[in-house]
């Protein structure tokens, strides 16, 4: 499984290694800081931000509702239009669907646009094992292409290097030393990807949003490279998963501005194109345009009791925000998708299965500042804590653990029971302190405070009787 | 509303002005492009053509030129945005490949809200490819500092007759 790239037996390791990264923390702090600022400012400009939020949680529940039929709208829409739409069930399916129009299109060099499906289905690999030449063209993505590492955030995919360090890659692509002046490092990256678009005979991009009342794709960037790798090369994949779907092109107005708004906090990208086929006589655009709509357990999600998380549209504003994430950064968690997004999504799209994403929502303090932050509503701590009990009752607790909690969970639900615990705790308050599970968790750091010996509910009941 | 659109589009470091009548704005764009410039341009826009673009440089590939010249089917008064739809004439790769893209559009094309323009580009044949261009190609993958002119246009600049 490619969604997961690193196993959750592995967790503690990567955790440990990020926290001594300091670099690391202070960029993501700032990071941080940058998006709650400017995201104060855009509830400035918009007052109605929390009707936006609600307008736009209606707008996505209603899409992922009606996805099949939506989907089959889009499907109709860009068929009618000589375009063509596949539906991948799995990785494997998409993967074989790029490789079949790459081979019979007799294609050598892909401009790759960014997408996070690519990740998830790890098409790169595919596709340089099968002797192709994908190259990443987003900044950010060539940079993480180049180092041979993953990208560790949604929006920003190389946050965890300095300019140096992305100065260090790009001399060794260059064969020659690099100053680490960001206008500078930019400037040879263009010049060095233009030749890529100009001789790739794919383009392969994301898709934000599929518009099924007219079967139109649209991309959002501020770089251009989506624009090229979308009109230059004479073929146009597009990767995106089934619950990108919205009804109307109205709909889909707003919905750019509400996730550039979260995104960057600006109204609108640089560029946001909207693709609706293969281009007419005449047009300079690609003579074929095929759209492949990948599901890899979305389908199941969206049957679910989970399947608001399905609203999400990629904004990344829950990981910048995020104090784990800010601490750690994407690669500790494992998964594609990091952050409290990827702590929900990564063990539902692979059903909880173990080692496969299913400890990551317990890499959350519930203080609920991704759902804050979501320009969608997603309440994302309430499906942290549900995805905690589904994980647990698929195994990831094991049966000791259960049984103690359970038993833990019932005799706090009968009063008497309670009071009991409560003077037993503490009678063996100084033993926990030195020897049980607390001495461990603080580690040296603090000191347990002891339990009263006199409960707060006794207390409590003590003052009403006025004593 | 024509103010709004050049300030907003001024905010995200492109260049807006509104002038007259065809021979101003031809003025106006020959002296943007300097002496000698190379440049593309839509032979499928009549207001583009009226300027006579031809005599205003050496006319090569996109790839080539140092600058392009477009029409624009809507300006977006909030945000400064220049709505491009493609055809037969009228290329992609005009205003995205040189380093400058000139788009020349008249005032009447001027709507208050892209919910509004996209309305209005909809409600007839839907277009093969449109594109909503707010200001000029930047990235901000390093060190989250924004830097401009990542992979298409450095310069964008809006010319509004009428």
């Amino acid at each position: 499984m490619s969604l997961v790239y690193g196993d959750d037996s592995a967790l503690d390791d990567r955790l440990e290694k990020a926290l001594g990264d300091t670099r690391l923390s202070t960029t993501l702090q700032a990071s941080r800081r940058h998006l709650l600022n400017f995201r104060a400012a855009v509830e400035v400009r918009h007052p109605d931000w929390a009707a936006r939020v609600d307008r736009a949680r209606a707008i996505r529940t209603s899409a992922v509702e009606r996805a099949p039929e939506l989907l089959d709208r889009f499907e109709e829409k860009v068929t009618a239009r000589g375009g063509r739409v596949i539906r991948a069930a799995t990785p494997d399916d998409a993967v074989r669907a790029v490789l079949e129009i790459a081979r019979r299109r007799g294609v050598k060099v892909i401009a790759k646009g960014k997408t996070m499906i690519s990740e998830e289905i790890e098409l790169n690999h595919a596709l340089e094992t099968a002797g192709l030449t994908p190259v990443e063209t987003d900044l950010g993505e060539w940079i993480v292409q180049l180092a041979g590492e993953r990208p560790s955030h949604i929006l920003a995919p190389v946050i965890h290097r300095s300019r140096s360090q992305i100065a260090d890659v790009l001399a060794v692509h260059s064969g020659a030393p690099m100053d680490d002046d960001p206008v500078g490092l930019v400037t040879y990256s263009r010049e060095a990807l233009r030749s890529v678009f100009l001789e790739a005979e794919m383009g392969i991009t994301g898709g934000n949003f599929l518009v099924a009342d007219t079967g139109t794709v649209i991309l959002l960037e501020n770089e251009g490279n989506g624009r090229l790798a979308s009109s230059l090369p004479r073929v146009h994949v597009v990767l995106a998963g089934l619950e990108r779907v919205l009804e109307t092109t109205a709909d889909a107005a707003f919905m750019v501005e509400q996730l550039t708004l979260a995104a960057v906090g600006r109204e609108l990208p640089a560029y946001v194109s909207w693709l609706s086929g293969p281009a007419t006589d005449g047009d300079d655009g690609p003579e074929e345009f095929v759209v492949i709509v990948v599901d890899n357990g979305r389908s199941r999600v969206r049957e679910s009791d989970e399947r608001e998380i399905l609203n999400c549209i990629r904004c990344g504003s829950c990981l910048t925000v995020c104090p784990v994430y800010s601490k750690v950064g994407g690669h500790a968690y494992g998964s594609v998708y990091g952050g409290p997004i990827g702590a929900v999504l990564t063990p539902l799209l692979t059903d909880m299965q173990p080692g496969l994403g299913r400890k990551l929502p317990f890499l959350s303090s519930l203080c609920g500042a991704c759902t804050d932050a979501c320009p969608v509503g997603i309440p994302l701590h309430d499906m942290l804590v549900r995805d905690r009990a589904l994980a647990n009752r698929a195994g990831a607790a094991g049966r000791s653990e259960r049984a103690a909690w359970g038993a833990w969970a019932r005799a706090w639900a009968s009063p008497r029971l309670y009071r009991a615990s409560a003077r037993a705790g503490a009678r063996s308050g100084p033993f926990a302190r030195a020897f049980g599970p607390g001495a461990k968790w603080l580690d040296g750091r603090a000191t347990l405070p002891l339990p009263s010996s006199k409960p707060f509910h006794r207390r409590w009941s003590d003052l009403e009787k006025g004593e | 509303m024509i103010d709004a659109f050049i300030a907003a589009l001024e905010a995200d470091g492109g260049t807006g002005v509104r002038v007259a009548d065809i021979p101003a704005a031809r003025a106006w764009v020959a002296e943007l492009l300097g002496p000698d410039p190379t440049l593309c341009f839509w032979s499928g826009d009549p207001l583009v053509t009226a300027l006579d673009p031809a005599s205003l440089g050496s006319v090569t590939e996109p790839a080539e030129a140092g600058a392009g010249i477009t029409g624009a089917d809507y300006g977006v008064a909030a945000t400064g945005t220049l709505v491009l739809t493609y055809g037969t004439g009228r290329w992609r790769t005009t205003g995205l490949l040189p380093d400058v893209h000139v788009a020349v559009l008249s005032a009447d094309k001027i709507v208050a809200t892209l919910e509004e323009a996209v309305a209005k580009v909809y409600s007839g044949e839907v277009p093969r490819a449109m594109t909503l261009v707010t200001g000029a190609s930047a990235t901000s993958d390093i060190e989250k500092i924004r830097v401009v002119g990542a992979h298409g246009p450095r310069q964008v600049a809006a010319v509004i007759v009428g």
